[in-house]
């Protein structure tokens, strides 16, 4: 299973796509100029024939649409739990989804999604990343992909 | 006749949500009880009796998968339906799940009318949440 480096950004592309719009209402646009502020992100590593993590990155204001358009709450009710949980399930649903469009046969382990503030500096400075960014009317979304075996550069 | 429904899932946001559509999909649900990992499943069913579960995998201290093997040791749980709910899309994951009992497998993301026609099946309802044949319209949600 080695997959290039252009196709795996695709795959998680689609799943990026496929889970904003079936869990959360949301139409994510490819950006590919300048990059919107994150406030926040959600991380989650996996581990089989290539290991790396997905790091997502929300602004504050589209993970509140997040949660609204998921739980149908209004703006008012929405705690950062509330907030916490949905950049979690987001990952994870995100990571799931890339992983069996990779490879259906190969297993794959999962570690619990966290969430948290956004680094400071880029924390893959000597790995294989990829990297996304998206905009919507409720304001941007980003992925950065670590990878650390196992990928051609095709 | 009502049901009593276990939902477990790490994630309050995705309990609420399953919750959510379970109860506009017209399910004749009595209590829904919620736990945030197989461990604390078992502590809920050693309370309470429920119909049917719905269970994430990938979860903290027990995951979906453990909680299978739970669930099939004990004479008075092992009957329970289950029906597992989780990222894990891989045909081999879904056929474990099935070999260690569950009998219905929705894969995250979903949507609502997907998790209304695996739980109707699974419960063995028409759209009426009747036992029986169902004689509905395959049940579109209108959220």
């Amino acid at each position: 299973m080695m997959e290039s480096m252009a196709k795996m950004k695709e795959m998680v592309e689609i799943s990026i796509f496929e889970v904003f719009e079936k869990m959360f209402y949301i139409f994510l646009e490819p950006e590919s100029g300048q990059c919107p502020g994150y406030d926040m992100e959600s991380v989650i590593g996996f581990s089989g024939s290539i290991n790396g993590e997905v790091r997502l990155l929300f602004s504050e204001k589209i993970t509140k649409v997040m949660v609204q358009n998921m739980l149908n709450l209004e703006e008012g009710d929405i705690t950062d739990i509330e907030m916490d949980d949905c950049a979690k399930e987001a990952v994870n649903m995100i990571c799931g989804n890339f992983l069996v469009k990779l490879d259906e046969r190969e297993r794959f382990d999962l570690t619990i999604p966290v969430f948290m503030k956004p680094p400071e500096s880029d924390p893959y400075q000597d790995s294989e990343v990829i990297r996304l960014d998206f905009i919507s009317d409720d304001g941007g979304v980003g992925m950065v992909m670590g990878l650390s075996q196992g990928v051609s550069e095709q | 006749m009502s049901f009593n429904v276990l939902i477990i899932d790490d994630s309050r946001s995705m309990r609420s949500v399953i919750k959510k559509i379970i109860s506009m999909s017209g399910f004749r649900m009595d209590q829904c009880l919620e736990a945030e990992n197989g461990r604390d499943a078992l502590n809920v069913l050693s309370e309470s009796w429920v119909d049917v579960i719905l269970s994430d995998i990938n979860m903290p201290e027990m995951n979906g998968f453990e909680l299978l093997e739970e669930l099939k040791k004990d004479r008075l749980l092992k009957d329970i339906p289950v029906i597992v709910i989780s990222t894990e899309g891989r045909e081999e994951r879904i056929q474990d799940a099935f070999g260690l009992g569950a009998k219905g497998f929705i894969k995250k993301p979903f949507l609502p009318e997907e998790v209304k026609n695996v739980l109707y099946e699974v419960i063995g309802v028409n759209d009426d949440g009747e036992y029986g044949e169902d004689e509905g319209d395959g049940g579109d949600l209108d959220f």
